[in-house]
């Protein structure tokens, strides 16, 4: 399994507007999560899609908070070098922000977010 | 490096999980996020590519920019294709560009339906044809 050492696999889909990008990484996460995988979709686009997608009644879709501008925090190293961690461990996060949908793949909603001192 | 670029690749990056097995993320349209390198943090990129020349065209930029950022699986996944004529177009671009193709995704009237009604293809009907390839999609991404 590829991975980062957590055994997880980082699927992203991308592709041009209306290329039907959406409807593929929602209805693969919902058919691996059918499968009795644990599944977590970012929603890396803004819209409202990927939320449908994964069976979310519209009016609910609309309601999901995007994840705080704030979600990362600036690091300066022993050398100076800036790095940004996330303010809270992803488990948290993930409780905290993110939506269950019908077929228990855990929705989060990029929006817009930003951190301290962006440039 | 901005706001919501930086973020996507930390959380692509960083937002794990325990328990999780897989992550999906949902690409921001177009290719600008990939020369900023926001998804370095994929294990696969796929990219979606309608058969057209353009779409094709812009899906082989995405593709390479992809290994660029040393993702180490990236994959083209064809959509809406109706028929042969169109898959053999695809091969063919694929092949020509050393383009891996991992699925090609029939066009399917019950996707339009979907969008229409506001719901997910899967909950219109769970064994239409894109569906069953999407089905077959996901046995490929879960052996790489």
């Amino acid at each position: 399994m590829p991975g980062n050492g957590n055994g997880v696999h980082r699927v992203a889909v991308c592709g041009k507007g209306g290329s039907g990008k959406t409807t593929i990484a929602g209805t693969l996460a919902r058919v691996l999560a059918r499968r009795g995988r644990r599944v977590v979709a970012i929603d890396g686009d803004s819209n409202p899609n990927l939320a449908l997608t994964l069976g979310l009644p519209f009016a609910e879709a609309q309601r999901i908070p995007p994840l705080p501008r704030d979600l990362l925090v600036e690091r300066i190293g022993p050398s100076g070098e800036r790095t940004f961690v996330l303010r809270e461990p992803p488990d948290e996060i993930i409780r905290t922000y993110g939506v269950r949908t019908p077929d228990n793949v855990m929705l989060l909603l990029m929006g817009r977010v930003d951190h301290a001192g962006a440039g | 490096m901005c706001g919501t670029h930086a973020t996507v690749r930390r959380v692509l990056g960083e937002l794990v999980a325990a328990g999780d097995d897989m992550t999906v993320v949902d690409m921001e349209a177009g290719l600008e996020h990939l020369s900023r390198g926001t998804t370095r943090g994929a294990d696969t990129m796929l990219v979606v590519a309608e058969p057209y020349f353009k779409s094709l065209e812009t899906a082989r930029r995405g593709y390479e920019l992809a290994k660029e950022l040393g993702i180490p699986h990236v994959f083209i996944v064809a959509n809406k294709s109706r028929g042969s004529r169109d898959e053999e177009a695809i091969r063919m671009f694929c092949g020509r560009n050393h383009l891996d193709l991992l699925a090609t995704v029939p066009f399917d009237e019950t996707v339009l339906e979907a969008e229409l009604g506001g719901a997910a293809v899967l909950d219109v009907n769970a064994r239409t044809t894109s569906v069953t390839e999407i089905q077959r999609l996901a046995d490929l991404v879960t052996t790489l």
